[in-house]
């Protein structure tokens, strides 16, 4: 339990961190909470010759709103997210999701950032970023550009960071209407990563329909997904008892989960997908219609 | 509390000069008394000194490479690589462990079978994690860097992983000389077995698996040792519950006399049974340290730990329970196939003999036939685990009422009541041969149900909550303790000029307060305060011998150990007091530090300037020996059987599987409680564990014999947030096994929790419940319990699927 040689970089912005990083290419790993490279490294299952500290930089810690649009820091920990009345007011579900993750010594160190640069199938957040249509701005050694959630989550442990650039900012742009968001988790015990997550984000318009929908899914597929035909199932209706239960129908029939040995069997977790799904949009449906 | 302490601790620093009033009447003891934990300052600000806190002038550092496969054959080694780094002090492979003994094995009997166990494996891998060489460096980074350079090439043969069929002729075996690695038989049969069973309106037979855990301290294992040539004498540090053990089997493996080897176990972070056996590391690195001449330490990381430290429980069981048709059980056929693990260790085949001797639990049958089958696998030897058998048999025959109660359509409680140990039958003599002197099931249970209410309870949860899922289960338990009349433990206390009281004690706690409990004895015997009493513990030289802490034994045994030595420093300074007051010695009463005589409370003398005069021969009496010193050796005249009723109400979430425990409620008969704080503490930590192995715990082997959650992220135990409210009260019969009327409190949760949370779950179900459950209750399996999809779905997930069942 004890990792192979790293050289440690503390860095204070984020230009200085692009820049080591592309000096030391593909050597070099981006330190934020450390919750789960850390233990990676412990394994040694992973073995940077350099791990670059972004820890220390100031400017990566905000939660920001501006006009419509509500800005989080890459740094940002699932703590601050879980208690900011700013993220809740608007953004539920990433509240939501943040106060499930882990337990309380995870959730003060660990970061937004990180989470969705270390892309693990059974994080939570990264659902909630999917359910919410987050935008990824990130910072490569000679440009920035933005990723949306659709396109970020590209394989297991594998996001569409390029070699050399940092995740700097979470944009979430919020839907006109009454808003409700939630995150649900099916667990063996409190803590646990997911045997299931499901994160909903909902806009009812003045009529009563949802006019937005998102539904993001933890610990069924090779990365968190969506579930675009649920999403398109309750889009535009009045979110009846019926008009929900196809939705969590068709969710369960878009996920094709592996079995795991420790959390549940494929069967079990696709079950679980229309229960929770379910479960997520009446949650998020009640905070909708009483905001 | 704090006032009791002040009640009897106030006395010292102020009454040196006699007083002018006469004291008041003795007050009550401590004993009784919930004193707060006197570890706990030093170990909450974090001044304890564990394994990890050893530092020692040119320390170098040790680390194991372990084999990545259950079963192989070792082909090729070569530590070249790993010796050319300048940070690498040594590599030793089999081949280096020159005139190092073999580990302990049993001894060798009719259908019992001894197996050579070497230090680091020679030619075949036996289990997961095995180790093959042994690297040691200069910090354990390098140490860790070292091992990788390590090249081994192995050549992988089929493990044995599931015990059941290692017994059937073409399973490979896990010992050539092993046949159907039955590695020990045992029948045992009292009464007319065939008789009760041919005279029964009926048999009940149940199959469950009580699976394999880890008993996961939170501190995992650590040893250290350093050799001085000039004296030849070797000082191990080791993570032990058992100091004197160790010593023994150090000696008899390095070749070194034991008066020559020091063990010292550290303050330690729990170990649950864990570190009660001998293992390879303590071997390895006491023969480093002599063979390198300096001092060498490993500590073991927490994957090493779920991997390598011994695992508990690991039994596949079966019982037939003869009956009558109103549900009184005539006869008991119990066959116990053990998941040995690799090696024939004694550990592995007495847990499970305890689980064939107290299969009856509480109930009055007579007839019985018991066949256990320890069976050797590839995997870590089985070994004790929180109440180390008899959880086991808790388990099987608390499931088994249950089960019989289901298919008599009769109350779970009545079938109980109807066969327990009628009260007016103790001391009641078991079918395997024990003695439970005092116990009264009837009461604990009549007591469970009428303090906690818990049928009404449940009755108000489904009328409030329709919709929902409740269940309530309970378990009316026993456990045997106290090990043994044959077994001593000891103790020693003195007395210092100043009048300061140390006591030694025997074997070595490990977080369950005994300080503190020691403390209040010695503090009621000797009528000093509890501050001017020091205890000292895991150190060889401290007392000539000692046996474990282990079994629910220390109060009883410990605890006694200390009153008597207290009680002989006590007759000695009665013998010089009486001189000095020129007083009768029997009359004399030691209070607040003070001694007189109840006639003429008025005449007293310092508890500490008699102990001033113990060291003037010219002060004392004539013949009598000069100083304080006092040492006993204490074996009680039985073993002790607490007993109790504990009751669970847990949830079910009916769409998902997931069981939520609510409530739990336990009246427990420990006999005397020297510690009522300590003692709820310890019922607490009893049911986490219990609950543990119920609804969350086990070690998943897949078929190569891979370990699946040798990690924390993946093996799952309950944190506070996952428990419900323990509300816990007490009974009390009378039991003289030992002079302290203690019965022992540390396993009763473990062993009560586990059946009293399943049979809740199975309530819950109800009739949508099928099959009898398995354990871990994880949410999957209570699913596909309640789904009607379980009757033809297969098994997708083996590693949690249910107990084999009928009946």
């Amino acid at each position: 339990m004890y990792p192979s040689k790293f050289d440690y970089v503390r860095v204070q912005s984020v230009e200085e961190a692009v820049r080591v990083l592309g000096e030391h290419g593909e050597e070099a790993r981006v330190l934020a909470g450390g919750h789960s490279l850390i233990p990676l490294m412990k394994l040694r299952v992973l073995r940077p010759k350099y791990l670059i500290d972004i820890g220390g930089i100031q400017g990566l810690k905000y939660i920001r709103r501006d006009k419509n649009t509500l800005r989080i820091g890459a740094l940002t920990t699932y703590f601050e997210l879980e208690n900011s009345l700013e993220v809740s007011r608007t953004h539920q579900v990433i509240a939501s999701g943040a106060s499930v993750v882990g337990d309380p010594q995870v959730r003060n160190w660990g970061t937004i950032g990180g989470s969705l640069s270390h892309c693990d199938p059974s994080g939570d957040m990264g659902s909630c970023v999917l359910a919410a249509r987050g935008l990824m701005h990130v910072r490569g050694p000679s440009e920035t550009r933005t990723v949306e959630s659709d396109n970020w989550f590209v394989d297991t442990f594998q996001s569409a960071l390029r070699q050399g650039e940092i995740l700097e900012e979470i944009e979430f742009q919020v839907p006109p209407g009454k808003l409700g968001g939630a995150y649900l988790k099916l667990e063996r015990k409190s803590g646990d990563y997911a045997i299931v997550g499901v994160a909903v984000s909902l806009a009812l318009d003045s009529s009563g329909k949802c006019s937005y929908a998102g539904i993001g899914l933890t610990s069924v597929g090779a990365t968190n997904l969506r579930a675009k035909n649920a999403e398109n199932a309750i889009l535009g209706k009045i979110p009846t008892k019926e008009v929900i239960s196809e939705a969590s129908e068709e969710a369960f029939k878009e996920v094709t989960p592996s079995d795991d040995p420790l959390r549940g069997s494929a069967e079990y977790k696709k079950e679980m997908v229309r229960v929770y799904v379910r479960r997520g949009l009446e949650k998020a449906l009640e905070a909708a219609r009483s905001s | 509390m704090a006032s009791a302490q002040q009640t009897i601790g106030s006395g010292m620093a102020t009454r040196r000069k006699k007083p002018k009033t006469p004291l008041p009447k003795p007050t009550q003891g401590l004993v009784g008394q919930p004193l707060k934990r006197v570890e706990d300052h030093r170990l909450l600000t974090g001044q304890g000194k564990f394994l990890g806190d050893i530092r020692l002038p040119g320390l170098s550092y040790a680390t194991f490479v372990r084999s990545p496969y259950a079963r192989a054959r070792l082909k090729h080694l070569n530590s070249v690589a790993a010796l050319s780094l300048p940070t690498t002090v040594a590599v030793f492979t089999a081949n280096d462990l020159i005139g190092l003994g073999d580990m302990p094995t049993v001894e060798e009997a009719p259908e019992k079978y001894p197996t050579k166990r070497p230090v680091l494996v020679q030619d075949e891998v036996r289990y997961l994690g095995e180790a093959v060489a042994l690297v040691i460096s200069t910090d354990p980074y390098a140490a860790e860097d070292a091992a990788e350079l390590v090249d081994v090439s192995y050549e992988p043969l089929e493990p044995v992983v599931d015990p059941v069929k290692a017994m059937l002729p073409d399973s490979p075996r896990v010992h050539e000389h092993i046949p159907n690695n039955i590695a020990y038989h045992l029948k045992t049969e009292s009464g007319d077995v065939e008789r009760a069973f041919s005279c029964s309106d009926g048999v009940l037979t149940l199959e469950l698996e009580n699976q394999r855990v880890s008993p996961t301290p939170l501190e995992p294992r650590g040893v250290a040792a350093s050799y001085d040539p000039g004296s030849s004498n070797l000082t191990v540090w080791s993570t032990t519950q058992d100091p004197h053990s160790l010593r023994g089997i150090l000696s008899a493996g390095l070749g070194l006399p034991e008066a020559k080897i020091t063990v010292i176990a550290p303050d330690m972070g729990g170990a649950f049974g864990q570190k009660i056996s001998v293992y390879p590391e303590d071997f390895a690195i006491a023969f480093a340290a002599i063979r390198l001449r300096r001092p060498v330490k490993w500590l073991e990381s927490r994957r090493e730990n779920l991997l390598v430290g011994t695992h508990g429980r690991g039994q596949v069981q079966r019982i037939e329970l003869a009956h009558t048709n109103d549900g009184r059980v005539l006869g008991v056929k119990a066959k116990i196939v053990s998941d040995g693990g690799a090696y024939s260790t004694s550990g592995a085949f007495e847990i499970p003999e305890l689980t064939c001797a107290m299969v009856t639990g509480v109930y009055d049958v007579q007839d019985v036939r018991t066949e256990l089958y320890s069976v050797l696998t590839n995997k870590v030897p089985q070994d004790a685990y929180r109440g180390a058998g008899r959880p086991e048999a808790c388990y099987l025959i608390e499931r088994a009422i249950n089960a019989l109660a289901k298919k008599l359509r009769l109350d779970p409680l009545e079938v109980r009541r109807k066969n327990f140990i009628p009260s007016s039958k103790y001391p009641y003599r078991t079918a395997s041969g024990y003695t439970y002197d005092s116990g009264d099931s009837h009461l604990a249970l009549s007591t469970l149900l009428e303090r906690s209410q818990v049928h009404s309870r449940l009755t108000e949860l489904r009328k409030s909550f329709p919709d929902r899922l409740f269940g309530l289960g309970f378990s009316t338990w026993t456990e045997i303790t106290s090990f043994g009349p044959d077994f001593p433990q000891t103790a020693a206390v003195s007395v210092t000029k100043e009048g300061e009281v140390l006591v030694a004690i025997g074997g070595h706690p490990h977080g369950q307060g005994h300080f503190t409990s020691m403390v209040q004895i010695v503090s009621d015997e000797l009528g000093v305060d509890p501050g001017s009493i020091s205890i000292a513990e895991g150190d060889t030289r401290l007392l000539p011998w000692s046996s474990l802490t282990a079994g629910s034994r220390s109060a009883a045994l410990t605890g006694t150990a200390v009153l008597l030595s207290a009680r002989k420093i006590k007759g000695k300074m009665s013998v010089i007091a009486a001189k000095l007051l020129k007083d009768n010695p029997s009359e004399l009463v030691f209070e607040r530090g003070q001694i007189y005589s109840m006639a003429k409370p008025e005449r007293r003398i310092a508890f500490k300037e008699v102990a001033s005069a113990a060291y003037l021969p010219s002060k004392l009496p004539e013949g009598l020996e000069p100083t304080l010193y006092e040492y006993t050796a204490y074996a009680p005249s039985n073993y002790a059987f607490p007993s109790g009723a504990h009751a669970a109400v847990v949830e079910i979430d009916p769409e998902t599987g997931a069981v939520r425990p609510l409530e739990y409620y336990a009246v427990d008969d420990v006999g005397r409680v020297i510690n009522p704080l300590l003692a709820e503490g310890q019922v607490h930590g009893g049911v986490a564990q219990g609950l543990g192995q119920a609804l969350l715990e086990k070690v998943v082997y897949d078929r190569s014999g891979q370990l699946l959650n040798a990690g924390l992220g993946d093996y799952c135990l309950p944190s506070t947030t996952d428990m419900p409210r323990i509300n816990w009260s007490r009974i009390e019969t009378v039991t003289y096994a030992n002079i302290l009327g203690v019965k022992g409190i540390g396993e009763a949760g473990t062993i009560a929790a586990t059946p009293a949370l399943v049979n809740a779950v199975e309530d819950a179900l109800g009739a949508a419940g099928g099959e009898p459950l398995g354990m871990p209750l994880l949410p999957e399996l209570v699913w596909k319990s309640l789904s009607s999809k379980s009757r033809t779905a297969t098994a997708s997930s083996s590693a949690h699927e249910g107990d084999r069942a009928s009946g």
